[in-house]
């Protein structure tokens, strides 16, 4: 005997079952279909097959791999200071820079350089200029010839030199202070021979020019020294009055030059 | 590929293989569609929800795991779907215009009653509209647990046991709701439909015949 309420809630179910089943059914518009479709194949396009069954491999990283950015940024920064060290220093401009070559001032100033070192190497070989004029008449005849003797082989390769390159210095008229630099050496060196003789520079032309008078050695040896080092100042003076027209080059010149050489350079020198 | 189950199916469009996802689709569009516009009553809405559950099945299929059936977690998202709709429903306090959706619906009834009259003559097609009016409308009047899990034994054809791990209830609760809704569904259709124990066999006849 089976259950008579049983078989109601049976009978009931499948009745209402049945009832709902011939319904009419609704179902999803084909525009939604073909939407969910798409969005399945778009979703298999953006994510292969492959890659939805490959295992993840996880990525191990070493210490090295992780330092990789640090460590470049570090040896980019060594390398650098490296070659800064290893690089020549590039020249600083400033105030203390020596000037351009052909400039006034740079050439003014490499004359006071040559003139400070001739002086210097003067001063290693010449009698003290400083001392007494009676203290120096005592100094024995042999001292006095030989240091004369240095004075005349310093002064004549001066000359030398100056004859040398007098054809390139009388077509550069920016040689000229260095001409002048010598000159002023060489005025310096007559002046002090003109003090050692106790003579003027005209006494000593006369001297030279008469052949009765009678010297010692040393004092003709200081007398040829001291000619031909007035003929290489003529030569350097007339170089100087070549290349230039300044009235006030002679001033210095009037110890060591008669007035008549002054006249005579001055009529020889080219007008402007 | 009729033959393989949806779980493998699943695994098949995992793998890259776009028929079976159609398959899959095919299979089970239906019974989804149907049981969320057996609660939302707004066409587009559930247009809009049917594409979101498949939506979700697409993109979390490839890591679908198979400690349930594809069923089981299809209209567990269905139902979670519906819940999210309703409460959202509740807090804007939506009002439907039911007479625009009807007017839209109106021309597609008629087309589909068209056709319907073409392929079962007059009579049987009278039949089965007052049918669809009287189910319609007796599942409107059913509670919403009850209509729940009455339409997930239609649509889906879930046991009590199923129906109660997708509701998360228990299965007494399960059966309990199950047998109320089929109770008072009988109830309201006898009433529309005026059946009798003659009746229902008339019915039962005419589904056979078909």
């Amino acid at each position: 005997m089976s259950d008579p309420s049983a078989d109601k809630v049976l009978s009931d179910q499948a009745l209402v079952s049945q009832l709902y089943q011939g319904a009419q059914q609704h179902t999803p518009a084909p525009s939604t279909d073909r939407a969910i479709l798409a969005m399945a194949k778009k979703k298999i396009k953006l994510s292969p097959d492959s890659l939805a069954n490959q295992p993840r491999v996880k990525k191990t990283s070493v210490w090295w791999q992780k330092m990789q950015y640090q460590g470049a940024v570090a040896a980019s920064i060594v390398l650098v200071c490296f070659v800064a060290l290893l690089q020549p220093q590039s020249p600083h401009i400033s105030l203390l820079d020596p000037l351009p070559v052909n400039s006034p001032v740079a050439t003014a100033m490499q004359n006071d350089a040559l003139v400070s070192e001739v002086l210097a190497v003067r001063s290693s070989t010449a009698p003290q200029q400083a001392a007494p004029m009676m203290a120096r008449r005592e100094v024995t005849n042999s001292r006095f010839q030989a240091q004369s003797a240095e004075l005349a082989d310093v002064t004549m390769a001066d000359a030398a030199i100056v004859n040398k390159s007098m054809g390139e210095l009388s077509n550069k008229p920016n040689n000229h202070p260095k001409l002048r630099a010598k000159n002023h050496l060489i005025i310096q060196e007559l002046l002090m021979i003109q003090a050692k003789l106790y003579l003027t520079h005209g006494q000593i032309t006369l001297t030279a020019q008469s052949p009765d008078v009678k010297y010692s050695k040393v004092q003709n040896s200081l007398i040829k020294h001291y000619l031909a080092l007035h003929k290489n100042m003529k030569i350097h003076l007339r170089i100087i009055l070549n290349g230039t027209s300044d009235p006030t080059i002679l001033e210095g010149y009037s110890g060591v030059l008669s007035r008549q050489e002054i006249n005579g350079l001055k009529k020889n020198r080219p007008t402007p | 590929m009729n033959q393989l189950t949806d779980e493998t199916l699943l695994g098949h469009y995992a793998n890259g293989d776009f028929s079976a996802f159609e398959t899959l689709y095919l299979r089970n569009k239906g019974g989804v569609y149907r049981y969320l516009s057996r609660q939302v009553h707004n066409k587009s809405q559930v247009e809009d929800l049917f594409q979101e559950v498949w939506a979700k099945v697409i993109s979390h299929g490839q890591h679908y795991q198979q400690t349930a059936s594809f069923k089981t977690w299809l209209y567990t998202i269905a139902r979670n779907k519906v819940i999210d709709h309703v409460r959202h429903m509740q807090v804007v306090d939506h009002v439907i215009d039911s007479s625009i959706e009807e007017d839209e619906q109106q021309p597609q009834h008629t087309q589909s009653k068209h056709a319907l009259g073409q392929a079962l003559g007059p009579a049987n097609l009278h039949q089965r509209l007052l049918q669809a009016q009287a189910i319609d409308y007796c599942l409107h009047k059913l509670p919403i647990h009850q209509l729940d899990c009455f339409l997930l034994r239609e649509e889906a054809g879930f046991t009590a046991a199923a129906i109660a791990e997708i509701v998360n209830i228990n299965l007494e609760a399960a059966k309990s709701r199950l047998k109320a809704g089929y109770k008072n569904l009988r109830s309201c259709l006898s009433l529309k439909l005026e059946l009798s124990p003659g009746s229902i066999s008339a019915v039962m006849e005419g589904k056979a015949n078909e």
